[in-house]
């Protein structure tokens, strides 16, 4: 009983803990005050007003969700085949190839983005574009994808698949109605992890965007340079309450339980 | 030649008659530089029940893997059905394989599991609905049709896995230890079930399995394996009765195997008399602990062997007792019913055999 009551406690600290910071930030971003201070004092949604009337910011939050959106795919797909092939053959140079992929984990990220910077600016005489991003971003997801997919598809016996391939599927129909289902949680997992690791990311894309087409994280990293108001706070908060209605959405369809438990 | 032999022989020339659907030619499988399957030659007939039996790591699973198209031999040829199976993958074999820890796809109901094999094929959505339906009912599923695998028990999911594989109508149904996760009592009832689907469904059975008591209960052959080889085929009163070899005599049921160059004096002299064959030989005697009789020492026996021994302990094992005796530094074990009374006899006693029951491997 009393370990009960410890537990509880001690897990509602933990979880106030947590999300402490990200209540200070809403409740200053609807602070009637002009500089960032908490406690905030009144209430008014002034700021996310000027936020949504700033077409900059606007732009920002498309350009960063097309390309979050279109890095995550990307890894996704490139993601999954790779574990697969990790996770069921046994090579020389496997661990080197584990190593090469998780290898943006292990290295300050601000050394990734100059090298792609050099490395685009070399070959294509034009770093800041999109695409540059786009493969920034997949390089920099993809190590989320394939630790969360190659467990899962160890896990997965390969006996089961030796099953559907007994009962008649061939070894595509095997993966896609036998293996990908498996999987489920662990994709929606990956998909969740990758999405917002690019989704914030500030150190690689700074390199690569350009002026007029900002990344949001790059351009609330720029303005608070400049400027300190409670805007950049209402940015951050739509950024958390998009977060919260996708946890919210994902929950719905696959049950976060599963995912967490992966 | 006794009238059960005569009757064997029958049997085996009946058999013989029949069709082979699955035949091995000298096939090995290596695996780097272990050797799996070492120059295997075997042929199953069509409808026949039989048991790979063997230890583990002896290739009976590499073998079986072979039939259903997992692995690919090295060398030889394996034909199904007088059809060069060669390369063929599993999903063009006419073969359905049960698997150690059945492999149920666990995000799919039952009902879906069974019927995943009937989907693979082009047949209508009626009939698909209607033979798994059958399946179902055959194999007693009927509360379970929408459950999952998690939810079933060990025996339930056992009866899914031979209902997913027997829906598609093999020509031979591969099992590797199906029963092997399953305890004693439901093992038992399994064995009877298997059977029984065995008659009902008149296809070959290959039976993987390392239990000796279970591949004699159920099979119609039994091939004993041994380090990638095949140390004999044979009908199951055969392997028991007439082993082949030394490795055969041991594995199957309880033997003891007796070395003579370690026995002395007067035990040494008679069984060197009865079986001259042993002087300067590596052979061993080979007796079944049922054959022998415990009787106080020195009472002569009449066309048997006696040998002397000392009682060194005596265990009760519910249906019969088991009786360890000495000799010199050889140990034998002697099998006597449960109402055999051996109180009287004092330590020392002597253990006769009939001549014709002692083999020499």
């Amino acid at each position: 009983m009393i370990s009960k009551v410890a537990m509880w406690t001690i897990g509602s600290f933990l979880l106030l803990f947590l999300a402490f910071p990200l209540l200070v930030l809403i409740n200053v971003s609807f602070t009637e005050l002009n500089y960032l201070s908490f406690p905030g004092e009144g209430f008014t949604l002034k700021w996310y007003q000027k936020v949504f009337e700033d077409a900059s910011y606007i732009d920002s939050f498309l350009y960063s969700f097309k390309l979050s959106g279109v890095a995550t795919i990307c890894a996704i797909l490139i993601g999954i085949p790779a574990s697969y092939a990790l996770a069921r053959n046994n090579f020389k140079g496997k661990g080197f190839v584990m190593n090469l992929i998780s290898s943006p984990l292990l290295l300050p990220q601000i050394f990734l983005g100059l090298a792609l910077l050099q490395f685009f600016y070399y070959f294509t005489n034009s770093p800041q574009s999109f695409l540059a991003l786009v493969v920034a971003h997949i390089i920099i997801t993809l190590p989320y994808v394939v630790r969360t997919c190659v467990n899962s598809f160890i896990g997965i016996s390969p006996y089961i698949e030796e099953a559907g391939r007994d009962l008649g599927a061939g070894q595509w129909k095997t993966f896609f109605f036998v293996t990908l289902p498996l999987m489920k949680s662990s994709i929606v997992a990956a998909t969740l992890f990758s999405f917002a690791v690019s989704w914030i990311n500030v150190e690689v894309t700074i390199f690569l965007t350009s002026a007029d087409q900002m990344a949001l994280p790059v351009k609330m990293f720029n303005y608070v340079q400049y400027s300190i108001d409670p805007m950049i706070a209402a940015v951050s908060a739509i950024t958390i309450y998009i977060a919260f209605i996708l946890i919210l959405i994902i929950d719905m369809l696959v049950g976060i339980e599963n995912i967490a438990s992966k | 030649m006794s009238v059960v032999q005569s009757i064997e022989e029958n049997i085996l020339k009946e058999t013989d008659d029949k069709s082979c659907i699955i035949e091995f030619n000298g096939v090995t499988k290596k695996y780097g530089q272990a050797t799996a399957v070492d120059n295997i030659s075997l042929s199953i007939r069509e409808g026949e029940f039989i048991s790979l039996l063997g230890p583990s790591g002896c290739g009976k699973t590499t073998t079986l893997r072979m039939i259903g198209g997992f692995e690919l031999p090295s060398q030889g040829s394996i034909k199904i059905d007088d059809k060069e199976a060669g390369n063929l993958p599993p999903n063009h074999r006419p073969v359905n394989t049960v698997f150690q820890n059945y492999a149920l796809f666990p995000h799919l109901s039952i009902y879906e599991n069974i019927a995943f094999g009937l989907k693979q094929k082009k047949i209508p959505k009626s009939q698909i609905k209607s033979e798994t339906d059958e399946m179902i009912e055959v194999m007693g599923l009927q509360q379970h049709r929408e459950k999952y695998p998690r939810q079933l028990s060990g025996g339930q999911q056992q009866r899914v896995a031979l209902a997913r594989a027997l829906v598609n109508k093999p020509r031979v149904l591969l099992l590797d230890e199906p029963l092997g996760a399953l305890d004693l009592k439901l093992r038992k009832k399994m064995q009877f079930e298997l059977k029984k689907l065995h008659e009902q469904f008149e296809i070959t059975f290959i039976y993987v399995t390392h239990d000796q008591e279970e591949a004699l209960i159920m099979s119609d052959r039994i091939a004993v394996m041994n380090q990638g080889r095949i140390e004999q085929i044979d009908t199951p009163q055969q392997i028991y009765s007439n082993p082949n070899t030394l490795f055969v005599a041991d594995f199957i049921g309880e033997t003891n195997l007796i070395d003579v160059d370690s026995l002395q004096g007067l035990n040494k002299d008679i069984l060197l008399k009865e079986f001259p064959q042993l002087i300067n030989s590596e052979k061993k005697l080979v007796i079944r602990p049922e054959h022998f009789k415990i009787t106080t020492k020195n009472r002569v026996q009449q066309n048997g062997i006696c040998l002397e021994a000392k009682i060194k302990n005596v265990h009760f094992v519910g249906s019969k007792k088991l009786v360890v005796l000495e000799s010199e530094s050889q140990e034998m074990v002697v099998n006597i019913s449960d109402e055999e009374h051996i109180g009287h006899l004092s330590e020392d006693v002597s253990l006769s055999v009939k001549k014709d029951l002692v083999r020499i491997l």
